[in-house]
């Protein structure tokens, strides 16, 4: 934890929201062991941790246009795609380690699917969902779409309709 | 390891009540009693036709860490991920039109799942007794809540409760907790009815 932990504050003296993550992580990993009391003081961490870090950042959030954050948004994916996700690949294909190698196998598939739904909201806004359509979200993998319903199977990592939440 | 019943796939075929010697199996709140259940047994796991019952392990075996030079890649990876889902949650939770909103809300989610994934890739999973404490030792978490909340103590009760609960492996009835939702002030015990570090009054129970 610590190892992590200590590469991410390299990048960024206050990481909130990473705070946020590494407990709504260990929250779904509670759940699953069957520990609801421990799940739930990590529901409360992760909780506070979010909103300490939307505190901070609102402000400078919402100071910028939509458009210009999306393509800040666009240059953040440019940047993993031609760096982290092609060197990750490039390591963990060289030290075998198939459990990093399946995350970014995923995680690029996404990365790349968000890309191009936000090349099109960029081009149409509210526009790109249409009556009775809805943002679809894959639980297991973040794959994103646009549809009236959740497709039968995630495209990208085969999890059926039940694990899509809708927005 | 301890038997667990998955609702969603059970049919109420009903075999483990017959199989199972201590009649763990036997409740109506859909739950197989852990504190009868046998170690390791499985009778039930194997009798049941649709496959709705599974072993959990209450000692998790240790995940090896993954080599540095990965974990260092995936950092990067999470600081930017979940520096779009903060963003993206921003902008999803002050947006009037509902599908700008439902757009900025998918990628929020969409990002959350990929940082959450380079976290458990570098090899924490689930939480770990032992990592976890030096995790809390550093001090980290401390120092960053006390950047806006003078009172620590809650937070220190909280997560030494987590560590002991990790270490013991088992869950335990822990005090009510609460949040403040305006300013993320935790609180443990009593109801404080009112956030003693920012004064709001949307305290959220647990």
């Amino acid at each position: 934890m610590t190892n992590l932990i200590d590469k991410v504050l390299k990048q960024r003296k206050d990481p909130y929201d990473v705070l946020g993550l590494v407990f709504s992580n260990f929250q779904q990993a509670s759940q699953k062991q069957k520990m609801p009391n421990l799940e739930k003081l990590f529901v409360l961490l992760s909780a506070s941790f979010e909103i300490q870090a939307k505190n901070r950042e609102k402000d400078s959030i919402l100071q910028k246009d939509q458009k210009e954050l999306l393509e800040g948004f666009q240059k953040s994916m440019q940047a993993d795609l031609d760096r982290h996700f092609t060197e990750g690949f490039a390591k963990a294909t060289v030290l075998g380690n198939r459990a990093v190698l399946r995350a970014l196998t995923w995680g690029k598939k996404v990365n790349a699917i968000q890309n191009t739904l936000i090349k099109r909201f960029l081009q149409l806004g509210d526009e790109l969902i249409k009556e009775n359509e809805r943002i679809q979200v894959c639980q297991a993998c973040g794959f994103i779409m646009v549809k009236d319903s959740p497709p039968g199977v995630c495209p990208v990592c085969k999890a059926p309709a039940k694990r899509f939440v809708t927005f | 390891m301890f038997a667990a019943r998955n609702v969603e796939l059970c049919a109420k075929d009903c075999a483990c009540l017959y199989v199972c010697p201590t009649g763990a199996t036997d409740t109506e709140d859909g739950k197989i009693d852990a504190e009868k259940c046998i170690d390791g047994c499985r009778l039930c796991v194997d009798a049941c036709p649709s496959g709705a019952i599974h072993l959990v392990y209450q000692r998790i075996p240790k995940r090896d860490l993954p080599q540095d030079e990965l974990t260092e890649i995936l950092s990067k990876l999470l600081v930017n991920k979940a520096g779009l889902f903060l963003q993206s949650k921003v902008v999803a939770d002050g947006e009037k039109s509902k599908n700008t909103a439902g757009f900025f809300a998918g990628l929020a989610l969409s990002n959350k799942i990929l940082a959450e994934d380079c976290i458990r890739e570098s090899g924490h999973l689930v939480p770990e007794a032992e990592r976890l404490d030096d995790f809390v030792q550093s001090g980290l978490i401390q120092r960053l809540y006390k950047q806006s909340h003078k009172d620590t103590e809650a937070l220190e009760q909280i997560l030494s409760t987590i560590v002991r609960v990790l270490r013991e492996h088992r869950d335990a009835e822990t005090q009510a907790v609460f949040l403040c939702e305006e300013c993320g002030q935790v609180e443990i015990g009593e109801n404080p009815r009112t956030c003693p570090s920012c004064t709001s009054d949307r305290i959220k129970g647990f």
